[in-house]
């Protein structure tokens, strides 16, 4: 048997005996197939023949059945320790920042709102004299520091709002197949 | 050294192998052997289902990148990955400094 076929088949029995999503599965294959060719190059290297390269790869790989074992109960594997603690910690911080972003957003569209509002009232035409002139200043005053507060706002939701697709798209399930 | 000792903080050993350098693979299961002096002997097939269980929980990133013809899934650490293995360093140095001293011998 050639060294092609022994992986070969050995890739086959993996295959056989993965319990996955053809896509998930395809790519495991993919990656024991390099992972078997670095193993070999590895071992001729260091002076074995072609045949105790194989065999030996093949060994210290482990049985297809074990490998297979630990792949299929990995989906249905109950989450503990590292891994439930990151998953939480994620959601809670991409959650927080999120949330905080929207609110911010939404604040700084009422900013602009009053903003508005006190640009408008500047055009009163019931105020007169220096009561109108005063009433025209402060509105515009009223409608730029709304305006200025509005835009601060704004700015800091889309920094939050940065920080939490970057978290987010860290999120390698996002690129996994 | 018992493979379960091993086994039992395999997660926390791969994060550590992609500190700073980003990885395929074979090149983590090197890195685990250089490492732990040889020691690691843990079958090299069980390192690929950690590796997709800690991507699966967020710790671990991975693509595909071509190379001379050759098509790897390169593993990195997240940022997340990397403040967990930051928290978890800081957790079992303090566990074995405790062990260490309660497993003295009496004086």
């Amino acid at each position: 048997m050639s060294t092609s076929d022994s992986i070969a088949d050995f890739l086959a029995e993996l295959r056989d005996r993965l319990q996955l999503p053809r896509e998930l599965a395809e790519r495991l294959i993919a990656e024991v197939e390099d992972h078997l060719i670095d193993a070999l190059r590895a071992l001729k290297d260091r002076g074995h023949s072609e045949k105790e390269a194989v065999d030996l790869a093949l060994a210290r790989f482990g049985a297809p059945e074990e490998v297979a074992k630990c792949f299929n109960e990995e989906p249905g594997r109950k989450t503990t320790g590292i891994h439930k603690e990151a998953g939480m910690k994620s959601r809670s911080t991409e959650g927080i920042i999120l949330r905080v972003s929207i609110y911010l957003a939404i604040a700084s569209t009422a900013c602009f709102l009053l903003g508005f509002k006190a640009g408008s009232q500047a055009k009163l035409p019931a105020a007169q004299g220096m009561h109108r002139v005063w009433w025209e200043h402060a509105s515009k005053s009223f409608q730029t520091v709304w305006f200025e507060i509005g835009f601060g706002t704004l700015l800091v939701a889309f920094v939050l709002a940065g920080l939490a697709w970057r978290d987010w798209k860290g999120d390698p399930t996002r690129d996994s197949q | 050294m018992r493979a379960e000792f091993l086994k039992g903080h395999l997660d926390f050993l791969i994060l550590a192998a992609l500190e700073g350098r980003p990885a395929h693979g074979y090149a983590i299961v090197e890195e685990l052997r250089h490492r732990s002096d040889g020691a690691f002997d843990l079958p090299e097939g069980t390192v690929y289902p950690a590796l997709h269980r800690l991507e699966r929980s967020g710790l671990l990133a991975s693509r595909w990148s071509e190379a001379a013809g050759r098509k790897r899934r390169i593993y990195r650490l997240t940022t997340r990955g990397q403040r967990s293995l930051v928290r978890h360093r800081k957790e079992w140095t303090s566990f074995a400094r405790v062990v260490t001293l309660g497993l003295e011998p009496a004086k």
